[in-house]
């Protein structure tokens, strides 16, 4: 960064180290016209791509290999906004390039799964539709979140749940000579009595909800157990041999737990708001107010704690996630979503999100510096206002152009490598090729280089990973109690992922009924996703007929001093055994009894299949275990420990990224935009905090 | 360079997100008439879902009176060759729904506290008097009241019980030798249940005789008072045992 000239205009030169979802939106932010200038943002960056967590490349057949699997949700009102807006920035031409627009880079998917286990040992894949519409997240303001709505919303479900349920008990009338069948429908509508008057108490209690004041907050609780225990025990009955039943009753048990825990808690009018209970694991908390383990145990609740890698350590055996924060992202993502409930992107997330931030950031005047790693964030010395005084890097490698061009070009779309480009770069240390620029452990370095306050930058925002902030802000850590504990409590999670690319379908494996996401599946691998739909963006031609993502948390205990090579290692193993043993579950083999179909793996080119140990190492698996790519995870109590960007106690400097306090405190894409906002906001007093949506909510 | 020099982020007036959504309240934070007519309403929908539950289950069996005893099976599904377990789980279906909306009458007194005073609501059907049976005096109507006053109905409890009980006692008209009390039960399913209830209708008053065993688990136990002809629910008793 060039030092300021005098007498020049006051530009604020604002350092940004990280170029994942939360620095590049707080340099989106910094950069809009409106500030007409006067912030010149620089993005130091890890490696050769940015994203982060996101980040994605193109290999070879220009196939796209991601972090793990990655799915927008329809209550990303931010994430949209800002994605939005940069595709109409950007205006790319239509007839040139085949993602010019959000409407093309990102679609609806409406379906998802939960994977249930059998009484008779078997699984099943209970499939959800969740209604569509043509609204758009991101476009248009969102009115104020309240518990209150939330609630009427849960009252909503219950009645949709029984209602659907009374739908299905209606049914043909038996042939008046069936006996037997005549007597089995009269025992349902006795059953189904009760579900009645149930559902009326309920759309009852919806009425009183939204028109009572907060004292009646206890009869409310106990007129909601007379309802609950109705309903429950009526469904229970019918549970026994219906699976159909079983699923309604189990979520109408959470629900009723959820409702039930909101008004015997008093969160309505806590001014914690759903923080009140961020001490509590999820499940206790449901079970505490009359979930039963069956129903916490559930597909369901398992499908919630694998979206979001909530394993303490990564062990499935540890279930854990901050209740509040739980509740808080069931509301929005069920309540408040728009369009969909889930968005597919229609390419990796390097090429539809971090490609087209990456070229407006550039047009703007934003600044790259690839190859940077970050080593030290030094506190001014003691005396006068707390600072950060120096920013301290190592160089990976030199450049052999001026700057570095860090795009390629898959048939008109701006996309970003699997590997650096090295006919750009000079580095002695990577004569065969093969170093991973994105290892943060990694010390070598070609050169060092420290950025001074006055002199190269005026601010900094730290927005890496967190696995990352106990390695560069030991000053910080070592004067401020707060950041120690934040490290000792905020967490993080290795996780696990692997792709698959089939020369057949998913009609093959009986799992032609649709793209869907399927979590609360066997570990290690409990979540996958059909993404067949990127087959038209890669390169295989008519080889390929199917994609599969897989994804999971990565127990620490498995990779704990082992390096991400020997962590990859592990990956694959796990991989070959869960396909080998476990994937026959849900898919069905082509030919019974014999095992995967290893030769329907489609390699990306010949040598790859010739050069192959195994059929499954021309796939794409990847162990997460650098410090810059573990997950964030909530667990109980971590909410209170986390940093806000509007700390303002040291005055040049803030932070950006999913594990800060950002109103919405989980790891995802929304949670970073949020805080990428908020950092912009400390810095600049915009965007104003009621424009980032969701922050203010309970 | 010294602190005056440097430039300095500019403080933020808050450092979290404000967190108490809280309820959207009507001005004077009353609750709305309209919720109380709802739960009129709910009342008279309950009575008729009811009915006609009872009415397809006697119309199935092609007969009026008791659609079975009060202790079969519970749970199971029926099959086609037992009879008396399907009606078994027939009667406790029944039984739970009726248990459900009469303890929704006993909610119903307590939410009352909440009623908004003029609202122009239909008053309660006023029950006997909880201890002695007999029926409460009818208070001075209100010049402004123009709703009817409840129907008197000469019923005489008599509960025996160790420890201190209520009895709210709800029905529509006056008990006869065709009426019957079900047993009294929890909400749970599987709590201990009252069984030793019965009406005596050979004379007047008619006498509503509670047992209540002295191991009885404290808790609202409710039973319906079903004619047994019509094979339709009339009224309730529910006993409150203190802890």
């Amino acid at each position: 960064m060039a030092p300021r000239k005098s007498n020049a205009s006051p530009v604020v030169r604002v350092a940004i180290v990280g170029g994942g979802c939360a620095g590049l939106s707080a340099a989106f932010e910094l950069t809009r016209p409106q500030h007409r200038g006067r912030f010149q943002v620089t993005i130091y960056q890890l490696g050769w791509r940015l994203g982060g967590k996101g980040a994605s490349g193109r290999g070879l057949a220009q196939r796209i290999e991601e972090h793990g699997l990655h799915m927008w949700m329809g209550f990303y009102e931010n994430a949209f906004r800002i994605m939005r807006e940069c595709y109409e920035e950007l205006d790319r031409d239509p007839a040139k390039c085949r993602i010019a627009s959000i409407e093309q880079a990102f679609s609806r998917q409406p379906l998802l799964g939960v994977t249930e286990q059998l009484d008779d040992g078997s699984w099943d894949v209970w499939r959800a539709v969740l209604p569509q519409d043509d609204d758009l997240p991101g476009v248009r303001p969102v009115g104020a979140f309240s518990i209150e709505h939330y609630l009427e919303r849960l009252a909503g479900l219950a009645r949709t749940l029984l209602q659907d349920y009374y739908g299905e008990a209606e049914g043909e009338p038996p042939p008046a000579t069936d006996i037997p069948a005549s007597i089995e429908r009269m025992i349902r509508y006795a059953q189904v009595g009760s579900l009645t008057m149930t559902f009326h108490a309920i759309q009852f209690l919806e009425t009183v909800i939204s028109s009572t004041a907060s004292k009646a907050a206890d009869t409310l609780a106990q007129m909601l157990g007379v309802i609950s225990s109705s309903a429950l025990t009526a469904l229970r009955e019918a549970a026994k041999n219906d699976p159909a039943a079983r699923r309604v009753w189990t979520l109408l048990d959470l629900t009723f737990a959820s409702m039930r825990g909101i008004l015997v808690d008093g969160l309505v009018t806590d001014p914690r708001g759903l923080d009140a209970i961020s001490h509590y694991e999820c499940r206790e908390w449901l079970m505490m107010h009359g979930a039963s383990r069956e129903s916490v145990e559930s597909g369901y609740m398992r499908g919630l704690y694998d979206l979001v890698f909530a394993y303490a350590d990564g062990d499935p055996a540890r279930p854990s996630i901050d209740a509040g924060q739980a509740l808080r992202g069931v509301f929005r993502s069920l309540f408040t979503y728009r369009g969909s409930f889930f968005w597919r992107m229609n390419g990796g997330m390097g090429d539809i999100v971090f490609a087209p931030l990456y070229e407006v950031l550039k047009r703007r005047g934003v600044r790259f510096e690839f190859f940077h790693r970050l080593t030290r964030v030094g506190l001014a010395p003691d005396g006068g206002s707390p600072h950060v005084a120096e920013l301290e890097f190592d160089v990976q490698a030199g450049l052999r152009t001026d700057t570095y061009q860090p795009l390629i070009d898959v048939d008109g779309l701006p996309c970003w490598p699997a590997a650096p480009l090295r006919d750009q770069i000079d580095d002695p240390h990577d004569a065969d090729g093969t170093r991973d620029y994105e290892d943060f452990c990694d010390p070598r370095r070609v050169d060092q280089k420290t950025l001074r306050v006055g002199a190269h930058f005026d601010f900094a925002v730290l927005a890496v990973g967190l696995g990352v902030v106990p390695y560069v802000c030991r000053e910080i850590i070592d004067a401020d109690a707060r950041w120690r504990a934040m490290v000792q409590r905020v967490q993080t999670v290795a996780t696990q992922a692997f792709q698959l690319w089939l020369s057949a379908d998913m009609a093959t494996f009986g799992r032609g009924d649709g793209e869907m996401i399927v979590s609360g599946f066997v570990e290690p691998f409990d979540t996958w996703a059909d993404m067949s739909h990127l087959i038209i963006e890669e390169r295989f031609g008519e080889r390929v007929r199917a994609i599969g993502y897989f994804c999971s948390a990565l127990p620490e205990v498995t990779v704990a001093g082992v390096s991400p090579l020997a962590a990859a290692g592990i990956v694959r193993a796990n991989a070959i055994r869960f396909l080998d043993e476990d994937i026959h579950k849900i898919w069905q083999m082509p030919a019974a009894g014999t095992g995967f179909p290893w030769q329907l793996l489609a390699p990306p080119d010949p040598v790859a299949a010739v050069r192959a140990a195994h059929p499954f190492d021309t796939q794409y698996w990847r162990a997460n275990v650098n410090s810059s790519d573990r997950y964030t995870q909530s667990l109980p109590g971590s909410a209170a420990f986390r940093i806000s960007p509007l700390d303002d106690s040291y005055d040049n400097f803030t932070v950006a990224g999913d594990w800060t306090e950002c109103g919405f405190n989980a790891g995802c894409v929304e949670a970073a935009v949020m805080s990428g906002r908020l950092a912009a906001h400390a810095l600049s007093g915009a965007p104003s905090l009621d424009e980032i949506v969701g922050y203010d909510h309970p | 360079m010294t602190d005056e020099d440097r430039i300095k982020r500019p403080r933020t007036r808050r450092s979290g997100p404000a967190r108490d959504g809280g309820f959207v309240r009507s001005p004077d934070g009353a609750p709305s008439a309209q919720a109380m007519a709802d739960f009129y309403r709910l009342m008279e929908d309950q009575i008729r879902e009811g009915t006609a539950s009872a009415q397809r289950a006697s119309a199935a069996f092609g007969r009026g009176g008791s659609i079975g005893t009060l202790d079969g099976a519970s749970g199971a599904r029926a099959s086609g060759d037992s009879a008396p377990a399907m009606l078994g789980t027939l009667s406790r279906m029944f039984e739970m729904y009726m248990q459900s909306w009469t303890t929704w009458l006993s909610m119903f007194e307590r939410f009352a506290d909440f009623r908004e005073p003029g609202s122009g609501a239909p008053p309660f059907p006023e029950p006997g008097d909880r201890w002695s049976g007999q029926p409460r005096q009818a208070a001075d109507a209100d010049p402004q009241d123009a709703t009817p006053a409840a129907p008197s109905v000469p019923v005489r409890i008599e509960l025996r019980c160790a420890r201190p009980a209520d009895v709210l006692l709800v029905v529509r008209s006056g008990l006869t030798a065709q009426h019957s009390l079900h047993t009294l039960r929890a909400a749970d399913p599987n709590g201990t249940a009252i069984d030793g209830v019965r009406i005596d209708a050979s004379d007047v008053p008619a006498v509503i005789e509670i047992d209540v065993p002295a191991d009885q688990a404290p808790g609202i136990y409710t039973g319906a008072i079903v004619d047994m002809d019509a094979n339709r629910a009339v009224g309730s008793v529910t006993v409150t045992v203190s802890g």
